[in-house]
């Protein structure tokens, strides 16, 4: 599937808007469903087609095609987010929407989603949170990539890391700890980022 | 706190982050941060980190994939979006170039920190010319004086507007823009301040005109130059 136009996507092109959505879907889709699938999988569609409602107003920000592919990872993974608060909120009866995290701790029977619940991301601006993965799908290789997402996504071990990608165990930390290095010197550039980890950790 | 234990600190957040903590490792953890209890800060700012970068690449992959496909329902809900946001589709236009631009020699101008006037003489059907005047500074306030010759230019030009640019991209974006918008007779300046001189490019009922002004002398004596050309090539 070819990228679209920009140009024509402004212009309000049905055509290239139609290449747009096919092109996106697989994105926002993916997005959504990282974040759901352990307790809303039926929602992930929902929240996808959401997603691209989103972007129809969010792409006249857009200066470059490249730019709406994490700004629609971003945007998902937002609605998303909100989707879970409220579910849980409301299975609580309470109708507060608060962090999966303080809902955790309110509530121990309360179940942490598996992908890692509630994540500093998550208070950062949709445009911000693009911004951030534009920097780090420039920061990290695939490489890296793939072994940082075995690890915290996957849940595979350094050893079970270390035979998949045909490298040494020791060198599974190092890997991983790059990964660490590119999101700190993201956030040193970033204010808004910093400003959210530090109040994630109060 | 030394450099190995530091280190494996980083590696228990990792791990605390993946939640592949074993009870030894916490165990371990617990006594590290008993042990030094300055630590527990740079334990949970990587921890933060790490749950955040354990989500950034959830979404890095996410906009990597390319399986699916979009719901057949979903397609006129999301075009009915699309007529709600930008109306009905407008034809595409392109940027079509006045015959009688010399236009290889506008856009071709050199970048560097120049000072710009852009002046559009719009002869008919307005009553009098309209001089628009850019500033392009490429190389940032590092180099002095640019106030000043913004001055000497909206001396000469008083009555015109001076835009600002810092990329010569801009620069020709802008000038294409405005010419698009000039009718008959016009006229575009540019004083490059790294080259040393004034170019000017145009055209009057039909008949292209250009021209190059070395900056010799004193920028006003060339300005001056300028104005007379320009009454002279617009007046015809």
């Amino acid at each position: 599937m070819d990228e679209p136009d920009l140009n024509a996507l402004l212009r309000g092109d049905p055509e290239a808007w139609d290449q747009a959505f096919a092109w996106l879907w697989p994105v926002v889709f993916a997005a959504a469903q990282s974040k759901l699938h352990p307790y809303l999988p039926a929602d992930a569609e929902d929240v996808a087609i959401e997603a691209l409602e989103e972007l129809v107003e969010a792409a006249r920000k857009v200066k470059a095609v490249g730019e709406l592919r994490p700004l629609a990872a971003s945007i998902a993974h937002h609605k998303a987010v909100s989707r879970l608060r409220e579910h849980f909120a409301q299975k609580r009866g309470s109708g507060r929407t608060g962090s999966l995290d303080a809902q955790q701790e309110e509530n121990p029977g309360f179940a942490e989603p598996t992908d890692g619940g509630a994540s500093p991301l998550d208070r950062l601006s949709v445009t911000e949170l693009a911004s951030l993965l534009g920097e780090l799908q420039e920061a990290l290789k695939p490489e890296h990539l793939a072994i940082v997402t075995d690890f915290y996504q996957h849940h595979l071990t350094y050893e079970q890391i270390a035979a998949k990608h045909g490298i040494a165990m020791g060198s599974v930390g190092v890997y991983l700890k790059r990964g660490l290095d590119a999101l700190r010197q993201a956030a040193v550039r970033r204010p808004e980022l910093l400003k959210e980890l530090e109040a994630y950790l109060r | 706190m030394n450099h190995l234990d530091e280190e494996r600190l980083i590696e228990l957040a990792m791990k605390t982050a993946a939640r592949q903590i074993t009870p030894a490792e916490q165990s371990e953890l617990e006594a590290l941060l008993a042990r030094e209890p300055e630590s527990r800060r740079l334990f949970e700012e990587r921890l933060a980190e790490a749950r955040a970068l354990a989500e950034a690449a959830s979404l890095l992959n996410a906009t990597e994939n390319r399986t699916g496909e979009l719901p057949g329902y979903a397609r006129e809900r999301l075009r009915t979006k699309v007529r709600q946001t930008y109306g009905a589709p407008k034809p595409e236009t392109r940027p079509t170039v006045p015959k009688a631009w010399p236009w290889r020699l506008v856009l071709g101008w050199a970048s560097g920190f120049a000072v710009v006037a852009l002046a559009f003489l719009i002869l008919w059907p307005q009553p009098g010319p309209v001089i628009h005047v850019a500033m392009l500074d490429a190389a940032g306030a590092t180099r002095g004086g640019g106030n000043e010759e913004r001055a000497l230019i909206e001396r000469v030009w008083p009555d015109q507007p001076v835009s600002e640019f810092r990329k010569a991209e801009e620069l020709d974006a802008w000038k294409l823009q405005e010419t698009m918008k000039a009718k008959r007779s016009s006229a575009l300046v540019v004083y490059d301040r790294a080259a040393g001189e004034v170019q000017v490019a145009g055209s009057h009922r039909g008949e292209p005109f250009a021209k190059t002004f070395a900056v010799e002398a004193d920028l006003k004596a060339t300005l001056d130059a300028v104005r007379r050309y320009l009454d002279e090539q617009l007046k015809r």
